[in-house]
Order: C-alpha cells, then sequence, then structure tokens
C-alpha cells in the first residue's frame, strides 16, 4: 500500500480507465489527428468532408461520456458482457487489417466494445446518445455509395430551381439534372444534391437537442429534425438557384465564391443559424404557452 | 450470530466487486488492456517507429500508366476494324471514343473511360453519358458474360434501349481484371478486398453503342452484344490492365 499512495488518488481510483484511454489514444492518436486534418485543410477527399460535423461532435461527446456521465458510470455494476468481447476483438481485427475503411470503422465499434464489456447494456443506454454522435462522426464511404441513387434528388432540385427562377422572370429552361440560364448549362451534380448540408444540419440539430436539454422531449425532437431537413433542403434549392444565375450571367466570381470558396461556408453557417433560432423560438412558444396555462390554472384556482 | 451470518453471505454472494485485482482495477479491465496491447505492439509501434500508416494513403494502382493512354489509343479487337478514334472530353476527364464495325454493318461506338489517377474512383459515368448523348432510355436489363481471366466468374452490365434521333442497344459496366459490373458499390468491394492484401482494383468505364431498328426487340441484339462485351473486356484484360 505504500507504493501505490504514492501516485495521485485520482489515479490510484481510476487505474483500469485511464491506462485503457491511454491505450486507446496511443492506438488511435494519429487517425484522430489525421482525421481532423482532413476536415481543416479539405486534404483528404471530399467524401471525408461529409463527417466534417465531428470536428464539434467527437469533443462534446468526449465531454457527455468523461464529464456529464461520469458519476453515473462509476455507479453501474461491473458486469461483463459478451457481446462487448465481441466487438472488442471485431473492431481489433479491423484495425490490425491497416485499410482506411476497416481502421475508421474500428474506431467507434472498440469504443462500444469496451463500454459493454465493461459495464453490460446498462453502459449503452447511459451512453447511447455520445455513440450515437461518434458513430455519425465516423467518416466512412456512405456518400460515394449512394451518390448514384441520388439521381432523382438532382432532378427534383433542378426543378424546383427551374420553377422559382420562372417565377423570378428569368429565361431558364430545365433538362433532366441540367438547368439552362441564358442557354449555359449548369449540372445540379450529385455533390450538389445537398446530402452534406443534409448530414450537418441533422447532426448540428442533434447537438442542439442535447444541448438545450430537450433530447427527452419527442415532440421537440420530431419537430427540429423535420424542419433542420426542410430548412437544409429548401436552402440548397435556393443556393443552386443562384449558381445557375451566377454561371448563366458570367458572374464567375460570385460563383466561384459561393460554390467553391467562403460563401459556401457562410451560407452553411447561415443555415445552421437558422435551425438554432429556430429551437429558441420554440422554447419561447412553448415557455409562454406553458405561462398562459398557469395562469388560467390561477385564474380556476380563484 | 446474524452478524457472522451477514459477513459469510458477502463472501459467497459475489458482488460487484468480484472482478477486483485492486483498487481501480478489474480482470474485466485487464483483459482489454491486454487486447489493446496486442494491437500496440503488433500495429501502432511499428507505425510510429516508420511514421508509416497504412490507412493514411491508399495503395497505388500500378496499371494507370496504361490506362492514362487510353484516350489516345485504337485498341485492337479480334474481328472489328477501326474506323475512328478520338478524344473526348466529359466533366473535365478524358475518355476514348472509338467507331469499329464488321463490314457491311453499321458501326459501333466504344466508350471508354480509364482511371487516371490511383484515387479515382467509379461514379456516375453512366449519367454522364446519358447527358452527353440526350438519351431518352427504356427496357433496363442486365447481361451477363464471362472474363477472360477468371471464365467462371460472370460480369454483369446494363443492357437498355436508348434513343435520340437514332436508337440504340447500350451495354454499359466498369471492368476491371476478371471481373465487372455496372454498379459503383460492386468495384468499391472488391476493391476493398483487393487493400486487405495492399493491392487496388484498377477500372475501366466502357459503353458499348450499337445502332438498332426503332422499334427493334433488345433480345434480338443479345448475342451481338455478349460477343461483342466480351471481346471488349478481354481487350483490356489482355492490354490494358498491365503494370509497368
Amino acid at each position: 500500500m505504500q507504493t501505490t499512495s504514492k501516485i495521485s488518488p485520482f489515479l490510484e481510483r481510476n487505474l483500469g480507465n485511464v491506462l485503457i484511454i491511454a491505450f486507446l489514444a496511443i492506438l488511435y492518436g494519429p487517425v484522430l489527428f489525421f482525421w481532423y486534418d482532413g476536415w481543416l485543410n479539405k486534404n483528404i477527399n471530399i467524401e471525408h468532408e461529409y463527417f466534417s460535423h465531428a470536428i464539434i461532435g467527437f469533443p462534446y461527446a468526449a465531454y457527455l461520456i468523461f464529464a456529464r456521465n461520469s458519476s453515473k458510470w462509476q455507479k453501474l455494476d461491473n458486469k461483463i458482457h459478451p457481446l462487448g468481447g465481441f466487438f472488442l476483438a471485431l473492431g481489433l481485427a479491423f484495425y490490425i487489417t491497416g485499410t482506411r475503411e476497416l481502421v475508421s470503422l474500428s474506431f467507434p465499434i472498440i469504443i462500444t466494445g469496451v463500454m459493454l464489456w465493461l459495464k453490460g447494456i446498462p453502459a449503452l443506454k447511459l451512453n447511447w446518445f455520445p455513440l450515437v454522435l461518434i458513430f455519425l462522426g465516423t467518416p466512412n464511404a456512405i456518400p460515394y455509395l449512394i451518390t448514384p441513387y441520388t439521381l432523382p434528388l438532382q432532378q427534383f432540385i433542378a426543378a424546383v430551381a427551374w420553377f422559382l427562377l420562372q417565377l423570378l422572370g428569368v429565361n431558364t429552361q430545365v433538362d433532366g439534372i441540367y438547368l439552362y440560364v441564358n442557354n449555359i448549362p449548369v449540372e445540379v451534380a450529385p455533390y450538389c444534391a445537398g446530402l452534406k448540408m443534409l448530414f450537418t444540419s441533422i447532426y448540428v440539430t442533434l447537438l442542439l437537442l442535447d444541448w438545450t436539454g430537450h433530447l427527452k422531449n419527442k415532440r421537440r425532437v420530431i419537430t427540429l429534425l423535420t424542419s433542420a431537413v426542410t430548412i437544409s433542403v429548401i436552402a440548397n434549392i435556393i443556393r443552386n438557384t443562384f449558381l445557375a444565375v451566377f454561371h448563366g450571367n458570367g458572374m464567375d466570381q460570385a460563383f466561384y465564391i459561393l460554390h467553391d470558396s467562403w460563401g459556401g461556408d457562410l451560407y452553411s453557417v447561415g443555415m445552421l443559424g437558422t435551425i438554432v433560432g429556430l429551437n429558441w423560438l420554440l422554447d419561447r412558444v412553448s415557455r409562454n404557452s406553458t405561462i398562459t396555462g398557469e395562469v388560467s390554472n390561477d385564474n380556476l384556482a380563484e | 450470530m446474524i452478524i457472522l451470518l451477514n459477513s459469510l453471505i458477502t463472501k459467497i454472494i459475489p458482488n460487484k466487486d468480484m472482478f477486483k485485482v485492486k483498487k481501480g482495477l478489474f480482470i474485466s479491465q485487464i483483459v482489454i488492456l491486454c487486447l489493446l496491447g496486442l494491437a500496440i505492439i503488433f500495429v501502432a509501434i511499428p507505425s510510429y517507429v516508420n511514421q508509416q500508416w497504412s490507412w493514411s494513403e491508399l495503395p497505388r494502382v500500378p496499371e494507370v500508366a496504361q490506362m492514362r493512354k487510353i484516350p489516345e489509343t485504337k485498341l485492337n479487337f479480334a474481328g472489328w476494324t477501326t474506323v475512328a478514334q478520338k478524344q473526348m472530353s466529359i466533366n473535365n476527364y478524358p475518355w476514348s471514343f472509338q467507331l469499329i464495325e464488321k463490314p457491311g454493318e453499321n458501326p459501333i461506338l466504344v466508350a471508354l473511360k480509364g482511371q487516371k489517377y490511383h484515387k479515382d474512383n467509379p461514379e456516375v459515368e453512366w449519367v454522364d453519358l446519358q447527358g452527353i448523348e440526350a438519351w431518352k432510355t427504356d427496357s433496363y436489363k442486365t447481361l451477363k458474360f464471362p472474363s477472360e481471366i477468371k471464365p467462371d466468374h460472370s460480369i454483369t452490365a446494363r443492357w437498355f434501349q436508348a434513343w435520340n434521333n437514332k436508337t440504340y442497344a447500350v451495354v454499359q459496366w466498369y471492368a476491371w481484371p476478371g471481373g465487372g459490373h455496372h454498379a459503383p458499390s460492386q468495384w468499391f468491394l472488391a476493391d476493398q478486398k483487393a487493400q486487405l492484401k495492399d493491392k487496388r482494383v484498377p477500372w475501366i468505364a466502357v459503353s458499348l453503342k450499337i445502332p438498332m431498328e426503332p422499334l427493334g426487340d433488345l433480345k434480338d441484339m443479345e448475342t451481338l452484344a455478349k460477343s461483342l462485351a466480351q471481346e471488349v473486356q478481354k481487350t483490356l484484360e489482355k492490354e490494358v490492365f498491365i503494370s509497368q
């Protein structure tokens, strides 16, 4: 006992957990560095950027696991669940292959495995939300694999953009995924279908719901998620409409800013701001209605 | 007496600290540490030492050098003569458009897009082509034919009727050594399997445009389409999918 008391009491109490986290950091530090570098400098590929929401999602998940849920975690029984062993073995097998897809996938699988192995199903019940954030933030090939199937969405965007431009009195034709402004074609390409924006807005909505404490409020979850999807689809159609106009009128600078440069980022931020604003608005409306409810109750009491 | 019994019960019945090795360390945690430790010793440490992580860069595709020549190459298809060949740019990517014929028959267009760079994946080539050709399309089916390298493995191509002012029977697939499919996801799977062995699967998008009677039956074109598709696949496997 003399030797252990020299280490700090926190370390002594949590030796196993601290070591597991250290081992995970050794295994995944370089992977996470690679991912963050790819998100910040856009130097891996376009599919990788679909997961850039994890820039905030991963730290938030870590905060939930290590800060908010940690005392509840300590209180859970130490019960080994065999499924945890399965996940651990699967994750390690994936890690050892060394291929990009499987190494990436191994990250959430191993974390899930560790939790299940240490505390069983109650661990998943406690940490399901941060685990969802980690899974949805882990780069994978799904954005690539769905590109051949986004064609109907592209056609829909082109058709609605054409309709908007007709309303504005702009000379436009539409043919499938091609929009012609002044007879100059713009293709609504698969990567213009707004799936990145859609993924990001769903992810940010989940973060927002948790942050504002509405995650257990089923009605709010459904309302805000549907609104987020609607907002991001509409925002994307408007963006494509602008792009077609810029391109058709030879406004190359404006096109470049909105398509490849800071304009696109700013546009996304504006869209996310709209979702945050909507959540705030819903808060105010529901608060007002509860106040009126209380007032009318008071009236009844009198 | 009761106190004694109580202490006996707590000793027999497993409680939550049953697996505790010492304060703050459980057997379950040691198992995890051993497993993760294995990965650290055999994978992480060598990678840290060499400063090289297998996942940070995709393996190269040695066939790329040969595939880059496709846009300016007339390929020889046994039994067919080439009428013309030219490079076409579709979405800033070079394609080869090669017109071939048999004596007394309508010429057929063979369009090829070969992987130019090891990070290029097959994506929406069929949509691109349809856009360029301004096709209306109908009667989508699949056409199966064997590869030369693996005769027991059948390649699945899209097979449909297309028309603008003329009518065509069209065969499209992504060709790779010993296989092929019209869906990018199938190439992706093959490529993932190859990556397990630190290899890659090179690919070439192939589209065959065969003239046909406006109201003709696609079925009547099947024999011709299959034999030509098989010949194209064979030529690509023999002359293009070679590493230098």
